[in-house]
């Protein structure tokens, strides 16, 4: 028919589809098998795990494949197909005391109960191009597998202790405090009622752990800057293994399984108050699905500025929260792309009846004549 | 029997919802439900069920005490909602004869001014409801949005000391109760807080 | 370890489940017993972007049952992209009958137009909203506006519209007129053009709007008062589309999209697609027309 130009709609979406599914394959390279992704890029399926709020590896594994690697893309199919689950249980209470440490540090302290230790990291490496890796074959990867597994104490795994926190050392002396005695403890489930400010710091927390790592950083960086002072030490950081419990239907608590976290607790001062002078210490706290340490020490941070008060962007709950929210932004900043003829024609006609005025009242009421060029205020030399 | 194996939980509360959200929409309308073979206890009347099993979940509370354990116990069982006090309940259910629900409509909440429509419902189970005088009981006279002009109802079954109770506590819009009112013959007949009431024939 | 069953999937009725149903549906109850006021909801993540209609979705699976008969239109358009791709997902979601005959639709789901052809009592309208809260542009932040509507402290939005005439000669709002619902509550009416703004008053159809990323619902009940903001001596107008005639019609009196052929002619046709395909065929609708008041 071709008069209004977005006719056709359906046969556009079928190409549109067929096109995408076209330039995923066309290179005829090997499919890649899940397997590998979750074996090759773990960190990726554990961001995509955490934006997507789902502890789902295999099927994130699954939309990363499918999106060509869009990690925004990726995070909402499975936040959506999250939302398609039935919630059969709450779990009880995560107890990150538990939890299997893979790697834990504090900067804090010089040493640490238990050790600090260093674990799977690539903070301390040098981020030049591996050119090994162009080439690598499975005999490479058999070969550093055989010679590392050698390397390894078998029995002493099984005595693997679990850690005391760092913020115990400071509990217990009494320089701890919490920012805000009066925070609503109200544990809210933010997929089931929409938060509404101020926000409980449960809601808080729960949107911080599913916000785009990008998003957060930014904002705890502004933090870091100036904008909303937070001068924050890392007090603990621990990545690693938890166990996750579920109370059955007669009230036993049982064990579904073992999800890996990391945990970050930021320590900073508190402002002083008149009363009491001490410039007492207090936590933020992160939590986040998978090792991303990124998320979890922004998370850290922001907690702690959102409960300080202040009108920097970071110290601002409603700031924060709703332009974290990695899904949401996405969803909305693409939606810029459909249509919206309608909405601008309504200003186009406001926009040329306007400028009709302005023919009609030249020298009237300000804004009909040539605006006078503006005179510029040169500082005083 | 005390759960229900009939109510198809997708179908049927779609097709109840709907039937309750005209209803709402259109005060003094007269809407029928769609009839489904429920066996709700004696306290309990088929339509106030519907109006339980099409909107109740885990989420919400109820009150219907006045209507004995056994409604009480119907209404949990099959939508999982939670028991509570007349200050926090959600939904009451009530017999519209019984005056005594006047006490429950004083002190159900009203919803805040920045989150009013945390303010409760009530299901008022009465006899009839008709559109013609041959009908006994209160004449209402009812104007507001959702009526063009204005809309005459009758409603045998209804004390009109609640109707007072309800008028009193809607005075402060948009705080306020919203109210259902279900009949024998399986009808329903709805008057959100926006409804301005006249019982015109006392 | 991956095996193929663990990623097959089936889908309720409407996709969303059924517990979900039934909260937006209470909300949906409350949202009508007040008009305009705008009704937290959870909102759940759908299969479509944040922005791409969500809410309507919403509002829609929560609505629509195996009878009805679904509509579904993008910037008045049945065809359009993003109209087809949602028509589809509820179509496989539900298996209901679609349609493009405005008449015949039981329900309605839209994005920035209210059809031309008027709406019976047996219909009703789902609005997708993009930003819910029509005093978003005068404060930023949510926990005040909430305040401000508690308190029907609207005095920030009269003053904008004030401060709009006095600087460009008009209120200049285009699409997304404030409008002020049953003498109470300010409400954005999504983004409708003017035009279509009058049409949502004393209208016998039942208007729901649902924002979805901003977890927001709202209603305008069937014949309820609503009425755009103006002041005694600056009227709210509707776009003027003057004399014009639709170059595929050849009707008048419906809102009109401009469309350049060249960088130098420019045709308008109606926007409604299924009110231009009968007026086309000689049967022009039943329609609600304004007139502009006269200055």
């Amino acid at each position: 028919m071709g008069y209004v130009a977005i006719k056709g709609g359906e046969d556009a979406i079928a190409n549109a589809n067929e096109l995408v599914e076209f330039y995923r394959i066309k290179a005829r390279t090997k499919p890649i098998e899940l397997a590998q992704i979750l074996g090759q890029f773990r960190l990726l399926i554990d961001k995509i795990m955490g934006e997507g709020s789902l502890y789902a590896p295999e099927h994130a594994a699954l939309v990363l494949k499918q999106n060509e690697g869009d990690v925004f893309e990726s995070a909402f199919m499975l936040r959506a197909y999250r939302a398609t689950l039935q919630r059969r249980y709450y779990s009880e209470k995560l107890a990150t005391r538990e939890m299997f440490v893979r790697r834990r540090i504090s900067s804090a302290f010089r040493e640490i109960p238990g050790g600090q230790i260093l674990g799977p990291t690539r903070d301390y490496s040098q981020r030049l191009l591996d050119a090994r890796l162009v080439t690598e074959t499975m005999g490479d990867i058999d070969a550093f597998l055989g010679e590392f597994e050698a390397k390894l104490d078998r029995s002493s795994l099984h005595g693997v202790p679990t850690l005391s926190k760092v913020i115990d050392l400071l509990q217990s002396e009494g320089l701890l405090r919490e920012v805000e005695a009066d925070t609503n403890r109200r544990v809210v489930d933010i997929t089931r009622e929409a938060v509404k400010f101020p926000a409980p710091r449960s809601a808080a927390l729960q949107m911080l752990a599913r916000a785009e790592t990008g998003g957060i950083m930014s904002l705890a960086y502004s933090a870091q800057r100036g904008f909303g002072s937070a001068h924050a030490t890392v007090g603990e950081l621990r990545v690693g293994e938890v166990p996750v419990r579920v109370r059955d239907a007669r009230g036993r608590v049982r064990l579904i399984g073992r999800i890996r976290v990391t945990e970050a607790e930021m320590i900073s001062k508190i402002k002083t108050q008149k009363k009491d002078p001490v410039p007492y210490l207090s936590l933020g706290y992160g939590l986040c699905f998978g090792q991303n340490e990124t998320k979890a020490i922004s998370m850290g941070i922001l907690d702690r500025t959102m409960r300080s008060g202040g009108d920097a962007p970071c110290q601002t709950q409603e700031f924060v929260l709703y332009h974290t929210e990695g899904i949401e932004s996405y969803g909305f900043t693409n939606h810029l792309k459909l249509p919206h003829y309608v909405t601008f024609q309504s200003g186009l006609n406001n926009l040329r009846q306007a400028v009709e005025r302005k023919e009609k009242n030249r020298g009237n009421l300000g804004f009909g004549s040539k605006p006078a060029p503006q005179k510029i205020n040169q500082p005083a030399s | 029997m005390l759960r229900e194996t009939v109510y198809n939980e997708i179908f049927d509360s779609q097709r109840h919802f709907r039937t309750i959200l005209d209803s709402m929409s259109r005060p003094g309308k007269l809407n029928r439900f769609a009839p489904i073979p429920l066996t709700p206890p004696a306290g309990l009347a088929k339509p106030a069920a519907y109006v339980g099993l099409a909107l109740l979940n885990a989420d919400v509370s109820f009150h219907a005490e006045l209507l004995g354990p056994e409604a009480v116990a119907y209404l949990r069982v099959n939508t999982h909602a939670q028991a509570a006090a007349p200050g926090l309940a959600d939904f009451f259910f009530v017999r519209g004869s019984d005056g005594g629900a006047a006490a429950l409509i004083a002190e159900a909440k009203l919803g805040l001014p920045a989150y009013p429509e945390t303010g409760a419902t009530f299901v008022f189970q009465v006899s009839r409801l008709g559109k013609s005088s041959n009908i006994g009981g209160l004449q209402l006279e009812l104007t507001g949005p959702g009526i063009e002009t204005r809309e005459i109802i009758f409603v045998e079954g209804l004390n009109p000391d609640l109707i007072t109770a309800i008028k009193t506590r809607n005075v402060e819009f948009p705080l306020g109760l919203d109210a259902m009112f279900v009949s024998e013959d399986e009808s329903i007949m709805c008057l959100p807080r926006t409804t301005r009431v006249l019982v015109t024939n006392l | 370890m991956i095996t193929e069953s663990k990623f097959q999937q089936t889908y309720n009725f409407g996709f969303i489940d059924e517990s979900t149903k039934k909260e937006i549906r209470r909300k949906l109850l409350k949202a009508v017993a007040i008009p305009g006021y705008q009704v937290p909801y959870s909102s759940p993540e759908m299969p479509i972007a944040r922005g791409w209609g969500t809410g309507g979705l919403h509002a829609t699976l929560s609505l629509i049952g195996p009878e009805d008969i679904f509509k579904i239109i993008d910037q008045g358009s049945d065809a359009s992209v993003n109209a087809c791709n949602l028509r589809d997902f509820v179509k496989r979601m539900t298996n209901c009958r679609t349609t493009f005959d405005t008449a015949e639709a039981t329900l309605i789901q839209t994005r920035h137009r209210k059809p031309e052809e008027i709406l019976t009592d047996k219909q009703i309208i789902v609005f997708q909203v993009p930003q819910p809260e029509p005093l978003r542009s005068v404060e930023r932040y949510e926990f005040k506006t909430r305040l401000m509507h508690a308190e029907a402290d609207y005095a920030k939005m009269w003053v904008s519209l004030y401060e709009s005439y006095v600087k460009f000669g008009a209120i200049m709002q285009g699409a997304g007129y404030p409008v002020r619902v049953n003498g109470r509550y300010i409400m954005t009416p999504s983004p409708i053009p003017r035009w279509d703004v009058p049409n949502l008053s004393m209208a016998p159809c039942l208007h729901v709007f649902s924002a979805g990323r901003e977890k927001r619902l709202h209603c305008v009940p069937p014949f309820t008062k609503v009425e755009p903001l103006e002041f005694e001596d600056v009227k709210f107008h509707v776009e003027d589309f003057g004399a014009i005639t639709c170059a595929a019609s050849g009707g008048d009196k419906a809102f009109m999209d401009e469309i350049y052929e060249s960088e130098t002619s420019r045709k308008f046709v109606m926007n409604d697609s299924n009110f231009m395909d009968k007026v086309r065929s000689g049967t022009r609708p039943p329609q609600r027309l304004f007139t502009n008041p006269t200055v």
